[in-house]
């Protein structure tokens, strides 16, 4: 009896596991996109405590010394300056990881209503919307860049902001072509017959299927917008000196690779690290996502 | 976008140099006689009266020719469109004799009348031009710049028949006849302006290729925005036979990187500068290419004294004195550059300024700073520093910045300009403090001094001072050399000490040339007068 009753008790009902759990879940077997995932939240925490790290401020110059190779005391170098290339390159990863996180989640924001929206209702609505998207695609971007910036003066945060506001477009298409096919499926038609509301729908059975196709997206989004800075530093119309960006390192790296090339490689370094990481996490974080996937 | 330009400009770089692609521009220019030419930015416009820049300098000098031109070597007047001159009236009047030859490039005599005629052009008070105090020598030429003479009969310039131009000074001029070498002062063809516009009417189309008439040793050929300016030899120059060169590309590139890669490539046979990280690089390895030679001209930022708190001469002196300009020339600008405390170069035609009371002394501009109502700069705005886009301004500003942050507590904000832009900007007073140069038109410290008189067209800060004018007239009218001098110290001093200006260095002209570029003579002007250029590959 005392035996049988507790063989009962150890039968237990397999847990049902949420979408979120099981992509970790298999996440966390992607041994790629964990380096990934690891190697950004080190460059996030890294630039998050830049003020409190190193010898240096970022825009200390020693103009005597100028731009020297990597040694003991500058470990990455100098540049022109004389300034330490690793605490600028800290300050640097600050920006263009603010840029490139902030800017890709205003896309992100704008791009997925706009485009579930415009996909799920269709009709005239989605045919408003979408040549909406076609009359801001053909405004020429660096136009609408520089207007914002004459009128509202220069900040970081309308940087931020009117980067995300030209990075939307793509994203909505996308995401509209996806509902549009996610909403012919039999599963959407048997929740309109559950009885469910729309919004419902949308959350448990539109969104879930589109992360796929928005993930690995957001991560080629990212390092476009970072790049994106650099150009508009470039042109005066981003970070201004002493402030500095990695788009702007490099930049300024390429005007003298061949004297002092270290001033290009490290930032060329960071940047591509970066993207990398950024690739192989979204690699991952799609196979993750994705609800068709076989659980195990 | 020019971060693209510049990859893929490299990118090309890499590829002409790693693979035979035919024959250079500098070898098939040097067997073709064609110039090729690394001009720095686009210019403004091809309009002597209505221009300001050494680029547009560059170009136009090949498109006209003044009644007097330059030596090549010493920069001595020559005649030039005027095959003669007579000087009397105790060298306060001058009779030019226009050659018969002289024609414009369309066919038509170049005639006493022309000169009249565009030194009214250059006068009128609508036409607005910037340089028009370069003709203030000439009897009231002043008064009819400012209107206070409506007659241009009362000016005194006066075509005493076709070929022959009579002019009266007000004073003695000694640098009367350089002054005449100078664009300001060159002649427009008058049909050709009044088809596309009116006498005082500035930036009409008749500067395009087509519409274009000139009386230089080159006419206009092909003006292609950002990209090329082409000239052809002009057959009906006065002197053709003796130009050998048969077209001159002008290049507007404002990368100093890129114009570094197209001279090493082939594409250029002379650039306009050289970025100063490659100065070392070639006088260890190239020495033959690159030349550094003295010029006569200054580096230096304005100041706009109409606004708070830049309208107080302390404040504006700290900032001067807070510059530690013996580091920029050797960290930052690396070619042989002296540091100014001065606006006029030492030793401009045998003047030295007097002592200046700016000197680097960090302790003596916090006190200053500390008078004008800034301790330890607190209270101080954020001001603007602009520049037009360079890789070199840019690093001279930032160097600057750190300076006065360090020593004054005080921030600025560095803000890069286009040129067309930045101009208008400086124009328009529409700036705090912004970079400048000024390079002398002539051998003479009065082309650096007479710009800040009150309400000259190159002086841009607002600055006027009564004492100042009046010392500048003073030199005009003094004849001994010794006494004109001793005035323009004077009247340096006070600029000096109201220091509306911020000089930095004193240039010198560090620039790439092949071997095969002849006949191109280094000088304080940086002038090559096209007509004695040649190319020959070196024996």
């Amino acid at each position: 009896m005392i035996d049988s009753l507790k063989d009962y008790q150890d039968v237990s009902f397999e847990q049902g596991r949420s979408l979120w759990q099981d992509a970790w879940y298999r996440l966390n077997k992607n041994k790629l996109a964990m380096l990934g995932l690891y190697l950004i939240i080190f460059f996030v925490v890294i630039s998050i405590l830049t003020p409190w790290i190193g010898p240096y401020a970022y825009e200390t110059q020693n103009l005597a010394l100028g731009a020297s190779a990597p040694s003991a005391q500058h470990w990455l170098g100098t540049d022109i300056h004389g300034r330490d290339l690793m605490t600028r390159l800290m300050y640097g990863g600050r920006i263009s990881l603010m840029v490139g996180f902030a800017a890709t989640a205003v896309s992100l924001v704008i791009g997925v209503l706009w485009g579930t929206i415009a996909g799920y209702v269709g009709g005239l609505t989605d045919t408003i919307m979408m040549r909406i998207v076609d009359i801001l695609y053909a405004l020429p971007f660096m136009i609408f860049i520089i207007l914002l910036m004459v009128v509202f003066g220069r900040s970081l945060l309308l940087l931020f902001l009117a980067i995300g506001l030209i990075e939307w477009l793509t994203m909505a298409r996308i995401v509209r072509t996806q509902v549009l096919s996610v909403r012919k499926q039999e599963f959407v038609s048997a929740a309109i017959v559950t009885g469910l509301s729309h919004w419902q729908i949308i959350r448990r059975h539109v969104i879930p299927n589109i992360l796929g196709p928005v993930i690995v997206y957001i991560t080629l989004t990212i390092p476009s917008v970072m790049l994106l800075e650099a150009f508009l530093s470039f042109l005066g119309l981003g970070i201004q000196p002493p402030q500095s960006s990695w788009g702007v390192l490099i930049s300024g790296g390429v005007e003298t690779m061949e004297e002092y090339p270290w001033l290009l490689i490290f930032p060329g370094l960071a940047l591509s690290l970066t993207l990398f990481a950024l690739n192989f996490l979204g690699d991952g974080l799609r196979d993750a996502l994705d609800p068709r996937a076989t659980r195990d | 976008m020019p971060n693209k330009l510049i990859s893929l400009s490299f990118l090309l770089a890499l590829f002409l140099s790693g693979c035979d692609l035919g024959p250079s521009n500098v070898e098939s220019g040097t067997n073709n006689q064609i110039l090729h030419l690394g001009n720095g930015t686009e210019p403004k416009d091809l309009d002597p009266h209505s221009v300001t820049g050494v680029p547009e300098h560059n170009i136009i000098s090949a498109l006209f020719e003044g009644l007097v031109t330059v030596n090549p070597k010493t920069l001595a007047p020559e005649p030039g469109t005027a095959a003669s001159w007579v000087i009397d009236n105790d060298g306060k009047r001058y009779t030019f004799s226009i050659r018969d030859n002289a024609q414009w490039s369309n066919g038509d005599p170049v005639t006493a009348d022309d000169f009249v005629w565009s030194w009214k052009r250059m006068l009128s008070p609508a036409m607005a031009s910037e340089y028009a105090y370069q003709l203030f020598t000439v009897k009231n030429a002043k008064q009819f710049n400012h209107g206070e003479i409506k007659d241009f009969n009362q000016v005194g310039v006066k075509a005493l028949n076709a070929k022959t131009l009579q002019v009266d000074l007000e004073n003695p001029t000694p640098y009367f006849l350089s002054l005449l070498s100078h664009y300001s002062t060159y002649a427009v063809h008058p049909p050709t302006i009044l088809k596309f516009g009116a006498i005082d009417e500035a930036g009409t189309l008749w500067t395009r290729p087509g519409n274009f008439v000139g009386n230089g040793p080159f006419v206009l050929d092909d003006w292609r925005l950002n990209y090329i300016i082409r000239v052809s030899k002009n057959l009906r120059y006065w002197d053709s036979s003796n130009v050998q060169l048969n077209e001159i590309v002008f290049y507007p590139i404002d990368q100093v990187q890129t114009e570094e890669r197209m001279f090493k490539t082939g594409a250029l046979h002379a650039t306009s500068s050289i970025p100063v990280d490659k100065i070392a690089v070639y006088q260890q390895k190239d020495p033959e290419k690159i030349s550094i030679d003295p010029y006569l001209g200054t580096y230096y930022y304005r100041i706009n004294v109409n606004i708070k708190p830049l309208d107080d001469p302390k404040v504006r002196r700290a900032l001067s004195m807070a510059i530690d300009r013996e580091m920029l020339v050797s960290s930052i600008t690396k070619g042989g550059q002296l540091p100014a405390y001065t606006f006029t170069p030492p030793n401009t035609q045998g003047y030295y300024a007097a002592t200046s009371p700016i000197t680097f002394d960090i302790e003596a501009a916090r006190q200053l700073l500390t008078e004008a109502g800034y301790p330890n700069g607190e209270g101080f705005p954020e001001i603007e520093l602009t520049y037009n886009t360079s890789d070199g301004h840019r690093r001279i500003a930032v160097a600057i910045q750190q300076m006065w942050k360090e020593a004054l507590n005080i921030n600025i904000r560095l803000s890069n300009q286009d040129w067309k832009v930045y101009l208008s900007r400086i124009q328009s007073m529409d700036y705090s403090i912004a970079r400048a140069a000024w390079i002398g038109d002539y051998p003479d410290p009065n082309t650096f001094l007479d710009m800040f008189i009150t309400d000259g067209g190159n002086n841009q800060t607002g600055w006027s001072n009564a004492e100042y004018d009046r010392l500048i007239a003073l030199a005009a009218s003094q004849s001994n050399q010794q006494q004109r001098y001793r005035t323009f110290q004077q009247a340096e001093a006070l600029l000096m000490a109201e220091s509306p200006i911020i000089p930095v260095y004193t240039y010198t002209c560090v620039l790439l040339k092949h071997p095969q570029l002849q006949g191109w003579y280094p000088n304080i002007l940086d002038q090559h007068p096209y007509k004695y250029v040649y190319l020959q590959e070196p024996k």
